[in-house]
């Protein structure tokens, strides 16, 4: 721009003028600036160095506050000591002041208490004496008066429990004689039922043995006919064995005659079944024998059962008696 | 080396455009008589148009213009003005 001479000098100088005027500016502008943040940061720091302090003076005030109030409470309990002191110094001296008075009240006093108590003894002393010998007297009178009257008393006593005493003898010598009476007739009675017991006993031991013998017979018995009946079954499926062998040699040498075969397996079938039978009536006949014998074992056991509890009944009984007569 | 001498074409080429009309008056010296006379309208009112004329004259101009004076010493006005009233606010 300023190259061109379509400018005029002046406008030109006036522009260098411009531009140096705003060169200083600029210079005063940055320097401004620098001041300006020099400015900003002694603001902050003095921000935090104000923040710090009254931080500090808070805690300094709050400090002071309690301290201030421990002091105030100390010195308001060491006034009110120093007062409930004061008043008890002032009692403390009307006290002493009224201990002065009743000293010297007391020491008149107990000079005339002492001659009041020495007179009051001597009359104590006269009247303890007549006293003495009236009651002597009057206890004298009264004993010898109460001894008479117990004296009767007891010979009055005396011979009522004499009698009560003959009449409980004779009491006694009856109940006695009633006891023995009676312990013997129990005596007699249980003796009778031991018997009875005993004879009970020796018919269920006795049917109980028969029972049992009849048992035993029952049982050899069966076992014999078992045995016997086991043999018969051997020798049957023996011959069995020998129908089967003579059919087989019957069909290897004839094959003919079938009927003949068929008849033979039909009589073997009808032997097998008879022989059966035969078994299942004699089980059925043990089974029943076995429940009747099982079902008169358990009746002579309830039969003794009953013969046991009425026995220990009577004997009870019997002692309850003898203990109410007893009574 | 190569780089100097490839932004010395650049820079040539750049200033490589073909004379107007107008660029052509103004080396002769009659570019502000030809607007004055045929072009008035233009160069008083649009801004534009008087920025190109303003830019040729100072360009191949011998003598000082008072236009240019003129238009330069607004532009500077303006500029204070505006510095005067943005400092003053601060």
């Amino acid at each position: 721009m300023f190259e061109s001479k379509a400018i005029s000098t002046k406008v030109k100088q006036l522009f260098e003028k411009v531009n140096q005027n705003a060169e200083l500016y600029l210079s005063i502008v940055n320097k401004l600036q620098e001041e300006f943040d020099g400015l900003k940061e002694d603001r902050k720091n003095i921000k935090l160095f104000e923040e710090k302090v009254i931080q500090n003076v808070n805690e300094i005030t709050i400090d002071l506050k309690t301290s201030v109030k421990d002091s105030i409470s100390e010195l308001d309990q060491s006034s009110k000591k120093a007062m409930m002191l004061h008043n008890e110094l002032g009692k403390i001296q009307e006290l002493k002041e009224n201990l002065s008075l009743l000293q010297q009240k007391l020491s008149s006093q107990s000079k005339d208490i002492i001659t009041a108590v020495e007179e009051l003894k001597n009359k104590s002393d006269r009247e303890l004496k007549e006293l003495e010998k009236t009651i002597e007297y009057r206890l004298e009178t009264d004993l010898e008066k109460e001894s008479q009257k117990i004296d009767a008393r007891i010979s009055l006593k005396v011979k009522q429990l004499e009698n009560k005493i003959s009449s409980y003898d004779q009491k006694i010598y009856s109940l006695n004689t009633n006891q023995i009476r009676d312990s013997k007739i129990a005596i007699y009675e249980i003796e009778k039922l031991k018997k009875d017991f005993i004879e009970l006993k020796a018919v269920v031991d006795e049917s109980q043995q028969n029972l049992m013998n009849d048992f035993d017979n029952f049982e050899g018995e069966f076992r014999k006919k078992l045995y016997n009946y086991e043999m018969r079954f051997k020798d049957l499926s023996k011959k069995m064995e020998g129908m089967d062998k003579f059919d087989v040699d019957i069909s290897a040498k004839v094959n003919k005659d079938d009927t003949i075969i068929e008849s033979k397996g039909l009589n073997k079938n009808l032997i097998i079944d008879k022989e059966i039978k035969k078994l299942g009536n004699v089980i059925k006949d043990y089974t029943t024998i076995k429940e009747s014998i099982t079902d008169s074992i358990a009746l002579a056991e309830k039969k003794a059962n009953i013969a046991m509890f009425l026995s220990i009944i009577s004997l009870v009984g019997v002692v309850l008696i003898l203990i109410l007569y007893s009574l | 080396m190569a780089k100097k001498t490839l932004e010395e074409i650049e820079r040539i080429k750049s200033q490589l455009t073909p004379i107007t009309f107008l660029e052509e008056l103004a080396q002769s010296g009659y570019l502000l008589e030809y607007v004055n006379k045929f072009m008035k309208n233009d160069y008083e009112n649009k801004m534009s148009f008087r920025e190109e004329i303003f830019i040729l004259l100072q360009k191949y101009q011998e003598e000082p213009i008072d236009d240019i004076d003129i238009f330069y010493l607004e532009f500077l006005n303006f500029i204070l003005i505006n510095f005067n009233n943005k400092t003053t606010n601060v």
